[in-house]
């Protein structure tokens, strides 16, 4: 019965020692996010707010789907796959991870593709040569 | 971001709704899927306008509901043969586990309602209420209001702190530990109140 008690306490003991730790590394976590000004909504509650946020073309992800970038910058449907020669059925339903492994290429020059063809859409006096 | 939560996001982003509803479901029933991401990433593709935040809050709620009400029923119905099966026989009636469904038993709407925002305590508390066949009706009850309040809350991190929903959900992560290691630490002390009682009770 002693050895049973002294079980739990000690499992009690060791569960507040991680749980206070767990709590420190919260409050730091969010004292750090405040400071970088992260921890701040970016959207409100006004329904008629342009929920858009502002992205930019280097925020463009490997996970995302081209259907999402087009929505996201507000592209032509097409506009990926003429500028890009994207032949893929499943376009524009097909992330660029997927597109990338189907067509056999590299990912990374890949995304920059995207990223300067998307750059060239929103500032387009931005000309590349 | 792990490789796997780029794969869900993609998953998502492709399947909409009924990706959300899978991730949901399949995460509730013990699968290791990152629900309470897929639920923030959701709700911030809908602070967008890319889906709509409404429809992600009900698709989100049902699939934990039904996947916590499945990962109960086969709990209930199989987990015993399953845990014999596994030679694990011993552990199936050992008194620990009587007492831990004892515990459960007797404070489950503080279990079952915390645990829902941690993905693996949810698979957890969801087996050994099957397990120690807690009454559906009671488990049913609190699964679906802690079903509920883990949707919203974790919909309106991603919703309101869209542009930054990666930042703030590892930060919540750490917090939802922390609610279950309380959870369980007040389980263990109203636990040892309650035995210590009834053996003044039983003289």
């Amino acid at each position: 019965m002693h050895t049973h008690k002294r079980f739990w306490y000690t499992l009690v003991v060791i569960l507040l020692g991680i749980s206070l730790c767990l709590f420190l590394w919260f409050i730091i976590d969010l004292d750090r996010l405040y400071a970088t000004g992260e921890l701040r909504p970016t959207r409100g509650f006004d329904r008629t707010h342009q929920h858009k946020q502002t992205f930019s073309p280097n925020q463009i992800d490997s996970w995302m789907t081209f259907s999402y970038v087009n929505y996201t910058f507000s592209l032509p449907p097409d506009y990926l796959a003429n500028s890009l020669s994207i032949t893929d059925s499943q376009y524009p339903e097909i992330s660029i991870t997927r597109y990338v492994q189907n067509n056999h290429l590299d990912l990374a020059t890949t995304l920059e593709k995207i990223r300067q063809t998307v750059l060239q859409f929103t500032s387009p006096s931005i000309k590349t040569n | 971001m792990s490789s796997l939560l780029q794969n869900i996001l993609s998953f998502l982003l492709v399947y909409k709704y009924v990706g959300l509803f899978l991730v949901a479901f399949l995460s509730s029933l013990g699968v290791p899927l990152p629900a309470g991401s897929s639920t923030v990433a959701s709700a911030a593709f809908a602070s967008q306008g890319y889906l709509n935040i409404f429809i992600v809050l009900i698709v989100g709620t049902t699939g934990n509901i039904l996947g916590d009400l499945s990962m109960y029923g086969l709990s209930r119905r199989y987990g015993k043969q399953v845990l014999r099966w596994l030679h694990l026989g011993r552990f199936a009636e050992s008194t620990s586990l009587k007492h831990i469904e004892t515990t459960e038993n007797n404070y489950s709407a503080l279990a079952i309602i915390t645990s829902r925002f941690q993905d693996q305590a949810t698979a957890i508390i969801n087996m050994v209420a099957g397990l120690g066949r807690m009454p559906f009706k009671r488990f049913a009850l609190y699964a679906i209001i802690g079903d509920i309040l883990q949707t919203i809350f974790y919909s309106s991190v991603g919703y309101f702190f869209a542009a930054n929903w990666q930042s703030i959900y590892n930060t919540i992560g750490v917090f939802s530990w922390i609610i279950v290691f309380a959870t369980i630490i007040i389980s263990i002390f109203v636990a040892n109140n309650m035995a210590k009682h009834m053996m003044k009770k039983n003289g």
